[in-house]
C-alpha cells in the first residue's frame, strides 16, 4: 500500500474512531486490526497498543473533565512505530505528546462546542427544528476533527512537527493549560450543585468531602453511604406525610408536595 | 392542548439508537450533555407535539444543564419520553425535576461501575493478553463488551426507563417529589465527594526562612485539610454563580485566564 494511500486512511479512521469514543464506544476496540491492517504488521500493532492500553488504565473521564488522551496515543504511536519500523520506544515518544496535546483540544473543543449548544438553542427559538437537528452533526464532527486533525499532522508532517508545535509555546503556557484542565470541573460541579437543594442538605455534602478528601474512600463506597442516607430521608418524609395525614383530616396525604 | 400522542416501537427505537450513537459528542462546558438530548428526542417530541409553541417549549426544557454517565443517562431519556408522551408539556417541570435530581447520583454509579470499574477490568484484560501477542482474544473480548453493553446494559436501561416514566407519572404521583428528595441526598453526598476527586489544584509555591524551605502546599495547606484548593474554588465558582453575569461560559474563561496567570508567576503546578 502506498504510504501516502495509509495516510489517508489512518486520519480518517481516526476521524471515525473520535466519534465512536465519545458515542458509540464499539468501533474503539477494533483499534489494532485496523491499524495491523493499514500498516500490515498486525502482532506489533496488537502489542503496541496493548502496552498504551495498560498506561491508559484509570486515566478517564469523569464528569467533564480532560485526561491524555491514551487511545489516540496508543492509534498514532503504534501507526507511526511500524511504518518506520523502529518499534515500542518511538511509539510511546511520539504517542505521549499527541496524547498530552490532545488535552488541550478537548478543552477547546468543548469550549467551542459551547457556541454549538446556544446556536442550536437559539435556531429552536426561532422553531428552525430542521436547521437545529443538521447543526448538531457539528458536535460529532468536531471531536472527530479533535482526533483527525492531530494525527493527520503527525503522519503526513512526520513527528518533528509535534515537537515543533509543543516547543512552539512557552513551558508557562502549556502548563497552564494543564492546570486548567484539571480545574475546569470545578464549574461543573458548582453548577450542579446550584441545581441541588444544597442549603437543605449541606450536612451530605460534608459527609460526601469528609468521605473523599480525609477517608479516601472510592467513588463506589461513598455512593453506597449516600444510598443508606437517601434511604433514611425516604422513610423519614413518609412517616412525616402520614403523621401530618393523621393530624389533619380535613386535609388527606397529599399536602407534603411543595 | 394536544390530543395524547401514541409513540410507535420505531419512535422509540429511533430515539434509543439516536442517543446511543451521538451519546457524549455534544459535550460542552456549559450545558454538558444536553443538546444530545434534544438531537435524540427531537423526531419524537415532534410526533407528540404537533404545535410548534409545545413542541419549542419540551426542546427548550431539554437544552437544559444536563450530566450524567451516557450509559445512565439512557433510562431518564427513556423515562422523560413516557412522560411526555402521556402528560405533554405538563411533564415538562416534572421532567426536569427527575432528571437534575437523579443525574447526580446515576453518574456517581456509572462512573464507578462502569467508567472506572469495568473498564478498568476489561482494559487490563484485554490489554495484558496484547502484550502477549494474542492477536484475536483482545479485540474479541473488547467487541463481546461492548455488545454486552449495548443490547444488555443500554438497551434495556433505555427500555426499563421508558417503562419505569410511565409507572412514576401513574403510580407514584405525588410520592416522586419524596423519591427525588432522597435521591438529591444521594447526590449531595456524590458531589461532596467529588470535589476533593475530580479537581485538582495545587500551589508550588515555597516560603524560605533562613535555610528551612516550607512547601506550602505539602508542609502548610494539606496540613490545615485535604484538597483545601478545590474546595475554596468551589466555594468562589459557586458563589459568582449566584450572580446573573457570571454564565458558566465566562467561569470556564476565568478559570482558563486564572490558570494561565498562576502558571507564569508558579503560583499553581501542574497536578500529579
Amino acid at each position: 500500500m502506498p504510504v501516502v494511500l495509509q495516510n489517508c486512511l489512518i486520519t480518517l479512521f481516526a476521524f471515525i474512531w473520535g466519534i465512536d469514543t465519545v458515542g458509540f464506544q464499539v468501533i474503539n476496540v477494533l483499534t489494532p486490526l485496523v491499524v495491523g491492517a493499514i500498516t500490515g504488521n498486525w502482532t506489533e500493532a496488537i502489542t503496541i497498543s496493548g502496552t498504551f492500553t495498560l498506561m491508559g488504565l484509570g486515566a478517564v473521564s469523569i464528569g467533564g473533565s480532560s485526561v491524555p488522551n491514551y487511545g489516540l496515543a496508543g492509534l498514532i504511536g503504534s501507526y507511526i512505530a511500524i511504518r518506520s519500523g523502529t518499534g515500542l520506544n518511538t511509539a510511546i515518544a511520539i504517542g505521549i505528546p499527541v496524547g498530552l496535546l490532545a488535552i488541550q483540544l478537548d478543552i477547546l473543543v468543548k469550549t467551542l462546542m459551547n457556541f454549538v449548544a446556544s446556536h442550536a438553542e437559539h435556531l429552536a427559538d426561532e422553531e428552525k427544528f430542521q436547521q437545529m437537528n443538521r447543526f448538531l452533526y457539528l458536535g460529532p464532527i468536531m471531536y472527530g476533527l479533535e482526533i483527525a486533525i492531530p494525527t493527520g499532522i503527525v503522519a503526513f508532517m512526520g513527528t518533528d512537527v509535534v515537537k515543533a508545535i509543543l516547543a512552539f509555546f512557552p513551558k508557562w503556557f502549556m502548563s497552564g493549560l494543564s492546570i486548567a484542565g484539571a480545574m475546569l470541573p470545578v464549574v461543573g460541579i458548582a453548577i450542579l450543585l446550584h441545581y441541588m437543594p444544597i442549603k437543605r442538605y449541606f450536612n451530605y455534602l460534608a459527609i460526601g468531602f469528609l468521605a473523599a478528601a480525609y477517608l479516601q474512600l472510592p467513588v463506589l463506597a461513598i455512593s453506597i453511604l449516600g444510598a443508606a442516607f437517601a434511604f433514611k430521608t425516604y422513610v423519614d418524609s413518609k412517616k412525616q406525610n402520614a403523621a401530618a395525614a393523621t393530624a389533619d383530616n380535613s386535609n388527606q396525604g397529599d399536602d407534603y408536595d411543595e | 392542548m394536544n390530543e395524547p400522542v401514541k409513540l410507535t416501537k420505531r419512535d422509540k427505537e429511533k430515539v434509543f439508537w439516536r442517543y446511543t450513537i451521538v451519546a457524549n459528542s455534544l459535550f460542552n462546558y456549559a450545558s454538558m450533555e444536553a443538546p444530545s438530548l434534544v438531537y435524540a428526542l427531537s423526531p419524537a417530541l415532534r410526533t407528540i407535539y404537533k404545535d410548534n409553541k409545545e413542541y419549542k417549549a419540551s426542546l427548550k426544557n431539554q437544552f437544559k444543564y444536563f450530566n450524567t454517565t451516557p450509559i445512565m443517562a439512557e433510562s431518564l431519556i427513556g423515562a422523560s419520553l413516557a412522560m411526555e408522551e402521556k402528560d405533554g408539556t405538563k411533564a415538562l417541570e416534572p421532567v426536569q425535576s427527575l432528571k437534575t435530581s437523579l443525574m447526580g447520583p446515576f453518574a456517581g454509579i456509572g462512573d464507578s461501575v462502569f467508567n472506572v470499574m469495568m473498564n478498568t477490568i476489561i482494559g487490563s484484560i484485554t490489554g495484558s493478553l496484547a502484550l502477549s501477542g494474542n492477536l484475536v482474544a483482545p479485540p474479541l473480548i473488547g467487541f463481546v463488551w461492548a455488545m454486552i453493553m449495548l443490547f444488555g446494559v443500554k438497551r434495556p436501561l433505555f427500555y426499563g426507563g421508558y417503562n419505569s416514566g410511565i409507572a412514576i407519572v401513574e403510580r407514584f404521583g405525588d410520592q416522586l417529589s419524596r423519591l427525588t428528595d432522597a435521591a438529591s441526598v444521594l447526590g449531595i453526598t456524590v458531589v461532596g465527594s467529588l470535589i476533593p476527586t475530580v479537581i485538582k489544584l495545587e500551589t508550588g509555591l515555597q516560603m524560605k526562612t533562613g535555610k528551612v524551605v516550607t512547601h506550602v502546599q505539602a508542609d502548610m495547606l494539606d496540613k490545615i485539610m485535604p484538597a483545601l484548593l478545590p474546595l475554596v474554588v468551589t466555594f468562589a465558582i459557586y458563589k459568582l454563580l449566584d450572580n446573573k453575569k457570571w454564565t458558566p461560559t465566562k467561569c470556564i474563561f476565568l478559570v482558563i485566564a486564572l490558570s494561565l496567570v498562576c502558571a507564569f508567576f508558579g503560583i499553581l503546578t501542574v497536578p500529579k
